[in-house]
């Protein structure tokens, strides 16, 4: 331990400290590492109040009430979504619990609330992070090439609070070995891109994968939603994507890999079809993970073109469309006019950790395989998926 | 031979013996979403508020923790939890909410199945079946 590490260990920065490097010490023992590494960038999750309840406010409030403040950089999740649905909002209690969580995680330091923490501080090659959201990590890892373990939420506070993290799991090449091979068929939409992660999740749910079959010039943002979904049905905190993950040539030569799966175009099953019902008051969601700021605009875009001079039936339809977003993305020109037809764009909120059937919502629509894992759990609201252009011309459809 | 002993080893420890009937689940388990922190039901439908749950591994959100942390503040938390595979969001969550933790040979985790909603005990690093 470094001076400063044995000061945080026998209590002479406080108990909360004390506490939170202890946990790190023990995490890492029990994952075999043998010291701990300072990290360029934390990211903490558990921000919503439906997810972590008054257990978990109380647990960030003993915190941020002794006065600790974060030691490295820290972004933190999105929160529950705020503004309501057609008039319907959340209690005051509701929101005001809330609020109390934003505020101590903002007096500890984090500044922005985002699933796409990448967007805000894009991770360099080799560069140690202390990440929670796994969607994020899988990015890191498997992107960028970063390293950073699949952080429970409490853990990667106590790393924020203590600017460390334990060197072991992927932050050594041993742990970053995959351990099965996944072939699979080069998706060619947003929807195709989360089905082959959610199913290469269920086919690995504790190994890493290595993936050949996704094109190294295949768009991000499909990236972005094939790690997302695989990491809702898998606990893995990396995939390595021929051609894509960085170091990707070493990590296939020095791994051991003994179980070899084809997801091939059968097997990625039929789209559920949205039964659109009149009366039916539906939410359509694109953006988990975050939309990027250049996806906000190009959807923008294909808005303004197919309801120009049209869609004042959408004016009194129970439907809305929410485009999610982090602070990282500006309001592109034009996105106003689209209010009056129902369309948001949503900053540092997540509707998938947030209470939809009690806002009245009877049905959501989107194109992520990971809120589609999510919502019926958590949102309680049935959900079904559609490609994303699908989608945005059903939202137009009168 | 029909084993009713079961080798354990010990993630994080707890004074004296852990009795409780057994919930197992052959499928991984994302506690976000799977299990209900208030009424401390999985998947709705099996209680382990006070029992052995035993599974595969954890999937799916990191927000996991603090599910084991509201259960265990609600007191409707497991009496132990035992996986065949650890991984950093059940470790803190057992640490944060004193639950001890062990692992289990995956084949060991199959030859347990017919045993759930036994009594079972957790006795010096093995899990023995009450007959």
């Amino acid at each position: 331990m470094t001076d400063e590490e044995e000061k945080m260990y026998n209590g002479e920065y406080g108990v909360v400290l004390q506490k939170a490097i202890k946990s790190l010490i023990k995490v890492g023992e029990i994952l075999g590492a043998e010291r701990l590494i300072k990290v360029a960038h934390a990211h903490v999750s558990g921000v919503s109040y439906f997810n972590i309840g008054d257990a978990g406010l109380m647990f960030l409030e003993s915190i941020a009430s002794s006065g600790v403040k974060f030691k490295s950089f820290t972004t933190a999740n999105p929160y529950a979504v705020i503004q309501g649905f057609r008039g319907r909002r959340f209690s005051k209690e509701v929101l005001d619990k809330q609020m109390q969580i934003i505020r101590f995680l903002a007096i500890m330091g984090a500044k922005y609330f985002t699933c796409a923490p990448y967007y805000i501080r894009p991770p360099k090659r080799g560069e140690h992070l202390a990440w929670a959201e796994s969607n994020a990590v899988l990015y890191a890892n498997s992107i960028a090439g970063a390293y950073t373990n699949r952080e429970g939420g409490p853990l990667a506070l106590f790393e924020a609070l203590t600017g460390r993290t334990y060197l072991g799991g992927v932050h050594l090449l041993e742990g970053r070995l995959p351990r099965c091979k996944v072939s699979v068929v080069p998706p060619k939409s947003y929807l195709e891109a989360s089905l082959i992660g959610y199913m290469a999740g269920e086919m690995c749910p504790d190994r890493i994968p290595y993936v050949n079959g996704i094109s190294s010039s295949t768009d991000v943002s499909m990236l972005r939603a094939f790690l997302a979904a695989f990491g809702a049905t898998s606990g893995a905190p990396m995939v390595v994507m021929e051609g894509i993950t960085p170091g990707y040539k070493e990590l296939l030569v020095k791994s051991d890999i003994t179980e070899h799966i084809v997801i091939d175009e059968k097997s990625l099953g039929q789209e559920k079809k949205a039964l659109i019902e009149r009366g039916k008051k539906m939410l359509f969601i694109l953006g988990c993970p975050h939309l990027s700021n250049n996806e906000v605009s190009e959807i923008i875009k294909y808005l303004l073109l197919k309801l120009k001079g049209k869609g004042g039936c959408l004016k009194n339809a129970e439907k809305e469309l929410w485009l999610i977003t982090g602070p990282y993305t500006k309001i592109p020109s034009g996105a106003s006019q689209l209010n009056r037809y129902g369309v948001k764009i949503l900053f540092n909120v997540c509707p998938v950790v947030t209470r939809l059937d009690f806002l009245g919502i009877d049905l959501v629509v989107t194109d992520s395989g990971k809120a589609m894992f999510y919502i019926p759990k958590l949102a309680k609201v049935p959900v079904f998926i559609m490609d994303r252009w699908k989608l945005l011309d059903e939202f137009c459809r009168c | 031979m029909v084993e009713t002993v079961f080798p354990l080893r010990e993630v994080i420890s707890s004074r004296g013996p852990l009795c409780g009937e057994l919930v197992v689940e052959l499928k991984p388990i994302a506690y976000l979403g799977d299990i209900d922190p208030n009424t401390g039901y999985l998947h709705g439908k099996y209680e382990i508020n006070g029992r052995l749950l035993v599974f595969p591994n954890a999937v799916g959100s990191t927000v996991g923790s603090y599910i084991l942390y509201a259960l265990s503040r609600g007191n409707k938390s497991p009496i132990a939890v035992i996986v065949t595979k650890v991984d950093p969001i059940t470790i803190i969550g057992c640490i944060i909410s004193d639950i001890p933790l062990y692992t289990i040979e995956p084949e060991k985790l199959v030859r347990l199945s017919p045993y759930n909603g036994k009594q079972a005990c957790i006795k010096r690093g093995e899990l023995v079946i009450e007959v």
